[in-house]
């Protein structure tokens, strides 16, 4: 929360048994209560401006707990409605909680937003469309962020994002992250699908991309990207996701075709087939360590008598050290701030989106092929 | 940038060019990076290297954003070494970045480019040692011949450091691929002459397009949010003319007073100060037609299209047309002050104002008629800058006696600072059996849609230069057409035998001459 900011927090009080009707109504009411609180202390009626609807799908209280703790930080840079679904098991009763919360940032106008939060047992999701979609706030676009691993071809998955625009998943949660990302990319490119998706380990590889991009915005660089010949990218076994997300993206910017995946003792290789007929090479290298994520990506590119290695490691917990070495010219370096981003401001991020990320789409489109192509080999 | 196309002056390599000769870019972002450079600060010793620049340099090495090998020299008359002006420099970060604590790691890095040049910038002989060093950065950091000056001096030095740049061919472009330029800070001039004669010198040496006059305003997320408010919205901008807007209020109040700047305020004034540069953009960004394109050309054309169109306020038009004052004691915040001529450093028979106020019109076909009222003061009650447009009344009026006691007109408020937002005011019935009306606003505030930290305008407009991106810069017929504005004015004030200026309490909104001005039109001014 801003260190300047002040909260005041309504709840509805005891849990109500659940219908459409029973949950506006409780708003009203606590929005009323709040209004008159807030013009009370403050002198001002607060003021709700809706940019969005989130809707956050968490099983069972562990990640109910780190929803809500991730909302308490989110809803503070973007005041809307949230609506927490937690599914319990069966003995778990269908009922809601509301609160309402307004804060005012350095004695301005107080901001409010309101979070619902529902439990259902996870037998009973089949009702929970009928309650989400008259709740979303209309006009503005909704988004579900699934907290948890998802298992993308149930029919589970398939009921409750149905509602939505867009959704925001973890691919690194589930035990396998290529099968994961495989089964993302299918369920995106069903027929039945009308939504837009995306994955946080696109936006944990973030500054990784930008890195990369800025080493080819260099004058001596410039136009070389299109003579990639190598990639090595070392990564900890838990940001296997994240490496394969950043080759799919180089490799689909750059109109690369998919030659062959294998597994090796060392990790995967992969080649590619570049437009201009030459063969660019991707090594994928998980480490034992843990806990940094990606540890380096390392470039070679080629082109005549034009060549340039760019090294992008991670240095410490929140640093990486960016390196180019040109023929004929002096290495430069510099180390810039990486700090792993916390869970509210990778959400936070993939909520400025809201449309359709063609440039996801298609870096999922290449590690899909990966994936397919290590199958058959394996097979 | 801040819009969508970016203009490209480099030489070379143009955006579409660029981007297809980096197509990770795409759905990125995060801005291009600058090619490498060396930025030479002139006047590295002063307040606004402390305060503003260096910060804002150290916050972009933050955020990623400055190309790998950038290098800034620091050259001033004060007795530094290297080392001395580093520590100095990790000392205003840490006292002025927006990002605190300093980041140790970032900023080592960053100060590796840092280095000094003690020298005079009236001597040649400053200029050769710093051919030399520059020679010898651009060789050890690999800047290949990128340069950016930067004029942080007193305006008086501005034509002899640009004359010695050009002298020692410090600006001079050896290959087609590397540029110069450099960033001249306000005031350009103190009237149209002396403007004029500025921008002929700068633009001996410097192409017009390697000019970047610095107002900091339109660095402000929220000064640029007025053109996207005006043109992604379709719903305003078909009442954004005569037939709908009654007249419109544009203020910027200071609530210091001259704070230790009295010798400089003295010789200029707001009208110089603020009028000549921040009012006059602000006005330029509310009235003018939509772009062709949101790059700096097309957007400056059309600013100074709204220049050339504002009626000039010929000297013997200036009682009617504008106010003047200077204020008195009175209170700051609880606290008395001193009138302006009990300050240090301004003379006591001073007739410089602290507050302007005018009325303009332009004509135009949009806004034929409509009054744009003008003020900007200091000492005034709150630091507020806001652009109100207030709408003509319900042509006719359903509600009598009573009912219409609360009525009053639609106001559409774009707050600049400190409350960055967008608000409108309009009548409700009051619940109840009887028809009652009542104002309410509806508001929009930035800080509490997105909590997020907005770049320092200085951030936004050095990384802008560095780019080459000029469209939040001000150019050369711009300045030109605003002093010509203003210059009209000033010589109107300077032919009026007047001993003394009309005061106003410090606290005050101004003097009573303001609300007379506005009273005798049936309008009043604002209290934002």
């Amino acid at each position: 929360m801003n260190p300047a900011s002040r909260r005041i927090q309504i709840d509805s009080g005891e849990l109500r048994t659940v219908n459409v009707d029973s949950v506006t109504s409780e708003l009203s009411r606590v929005w009323g209560d709040i209004s008159r609180q807030v013009e009370e202390r403050t002198g001002q009626i607060p003021l709700r401006t809706s940019i969005l609807t989130l809707v956050v799908i968490a099983h069972g209280q562990a990640e109910a707990r780190t929803a809500r703790a991730t909302l308490d930080e989110l809803v503070e840079q973007m005041p809307s409605r949230a609506i927490v679904i937690e599914l319990g098991d069966s003995t778990t009763r269908l009922d809601a909680h509301i609160t309402a919360h307004c804060r005012a940032i350095d004695g301005g106008r107080p901001a409010c937003y309101e979070i619902i939060e529902l439990r259902s047992p996870a037998d009973r999701v089949g009702a929970l469309p009928s309650l989400l979609a008259p709740l979303e706030l209309f006009d503005v676009p909704s988004f579900m962020w699934w907290v948890g691993s998802a298992d993308f071809g149930s029919p589970r998955f398939r009921r409750l994002t149905a509602s939505v625009e867009r959704i925001i998943v973890d691919t690194s949660q589930a035990e396998s992250a290529l099968d994961s990302l495989s089964g993302y990319h299918t369920f995106l490119n069903h027929e039945d699908c009308h939504c837009t998706g995306t994955d946080l380990n696109w936006a944990r590889a973030t500054s990784w991309r930008e890195l990369i991009t800025q080493s080819f915005d260099h004058p001596l660089t410039i136009g070389l990207v299109w003579d990639i010949q190598r990639i090595e990218a070392a990564y900890d076994p838990n940001a296997e996701a994240q490496a394969l997300l950043i080759i799919g993206w180089i490799a689909s910017r750059l109109g690369w075709t998919l030659h062959a995946a294998i597994q090796t003792p060392d990790g995967i290789s992969v080649s590619f087939a570049t437009p201009g007929g030459d063969e660019a090479s991707v090594n994928l290298n998980p480490q034992t360590s843990v806990g940094v994520g990606l540890r380096s990506v390392r470039i070679l590119a080629s082109a005549r008598r034009n060549a340039v290695r760019i090294a992008i490691r991670r240095r410490g917990g929140d640093l990486a050290a960016v390196s180019i070495e040109t023929a004929g010219a002096a290495r430069q370096e510099r180390v810039v701030r990486d700090q792993e981003p916390r869970l509210c401001d990778l959400i936070g991020r993939e909520l400025l989106l809201h449309t359709r990320d063609p440039v996801f789409d298609e870096s999922l489109d290449v590690v899909a092929g990966i994936v397919a192509r290590l199958r058959a080999t394996h097979d | 940038m801040s819009f969508a196309s970016r203009a490209t002056t480099e030489p070379g390599i143009a955006d579409s060019a660029r981007s297809q000769l980096n197509p990770l870019r795409e759905g990125l972002l995060i801005e291009r990076t600058p090619d490498p450079l060396v930025m030479v600060i002139f006047g590295a010793s002063g307040d606004l290297t402390r305060r503003k620049l260096i910060p804002a340099l150290y916050n972009l090495a933050l955020e990623r954003l400055l190309p790998p090998g950038f290098s800034v020299v620091g050259v001033a008359r004060q007795d530094m070494t290297g080392r001395g002006f580093r520590e100095r420099m990790r000392d205003a970060v840490n006292e002025f970045s927006r990002r605190r604590p300093i980041d140790d790691a970032v900023w080592s890095s960053f100060a590796d480019g840092i280095s000094y040049l003690r020298g005079d910038f009236t001597e040649g002989e400053t200029y050769q040692r710093l051919d030399d060093h520059l020679a010898t950065l651009e060789q050890e950091r690999g800047t290949l011949g990128n340069r950016l000056f930067y004029l942080a001096t007193p305006p008086d030095y501005y034509d002899d450091i640009v004359a010695f740049i050009g002298a020692h061919g410090l600006a001079t472009t050896e290959r087609e691929t590397c540029w110069k330029r450099v960033i001249v800070e306000k005031p350009f001039g103190s009237d149209l002459e002396t403007a004029r004669a500025l921008n002929r010198n700068v633009n001996n040496v410097f192409a017009e397009q390697d000019v970047f006059r610095i107002d900091h305003y339109l660095g402000k997320e929220t000064v640029q949010n007025i053109i996207a408010f005006r043109f992604a919205n379709g719903i305003f901008e078909p009442l954004w003319n005569r037939q709908y807007v009654d007249h419109v209020q544009i203020t910027v109040a200071e609530s210091l007073g001259v704070e230790g700047r009295g010798g400089y305020y003295d010789e200029t004034g707001a009208m110089r100060d603020m009028v000549q540069n921040h009012l006059l953009q602000l006005l330029t960004l509310v009235a003018m037609e939509p772009p062709v394109e949101l790059s700096a050309d097309p957007v400056r054309d059309e600013k100074v299209k709204v220049l050339r169109a504002v009626r000039p306020i010929k000297p013997d038009l200036v009682r009617r047309f504008t106010v003047r004052a200077q204020y008195g004691a009175g209170y700051e915040s609880g606290i008395p002050v001193p009138g302006y001529l009990d300050e240090e450093r301004v003379a006591s028979d001073s007739l410089s104002e602290t507050f302007a106020a005018l009325k303009l019109f332009i004509d135009n076909w949009r806004w034929a008629g409509v009054p744009f009222y003008l003020r900007t003061g200091k000492r005034m009650p709150k630091r507020v800058t806001e652009i109100a447009i207030q709408f003509k009344r319900a042509p006719h009026l359903l509600f009598s006696g009573n009912a219409a006691d609360g009525m009053e007109p639609n106001v559409l408020t774009l707050g600049i600072q400190p409350d960055e937002g967008i608000a409108l005011k309009f009548a409700v019935k009051v619940p109840g059996p009887m028809m009652s009306l009542r104002s309410v606003h509806m508001g929009f505030q930035y800080g509490a849609s997105f909590n997020v930290q907005s770049p320092d305008a200085y951030e936004r407009l050095l990384l802008d230069a560095m780019l080459g991106d000029g469209t939040l810069f001000t150019r050369r017929d711009e300045v030109e057409a605003a002093w010509d504005i203003v210059t009209q004015i000033t010589d109107g004030w300077d032919r009026i035998e007047i001993d003394q200026l009309p005061s106003y309490e410090s606290g005050s909104w101004g003097p009573v001459e303001a609300d007379a001005f506005l009273k005798m039109e049936g309008r009043s001014w604002r209290q934002p």
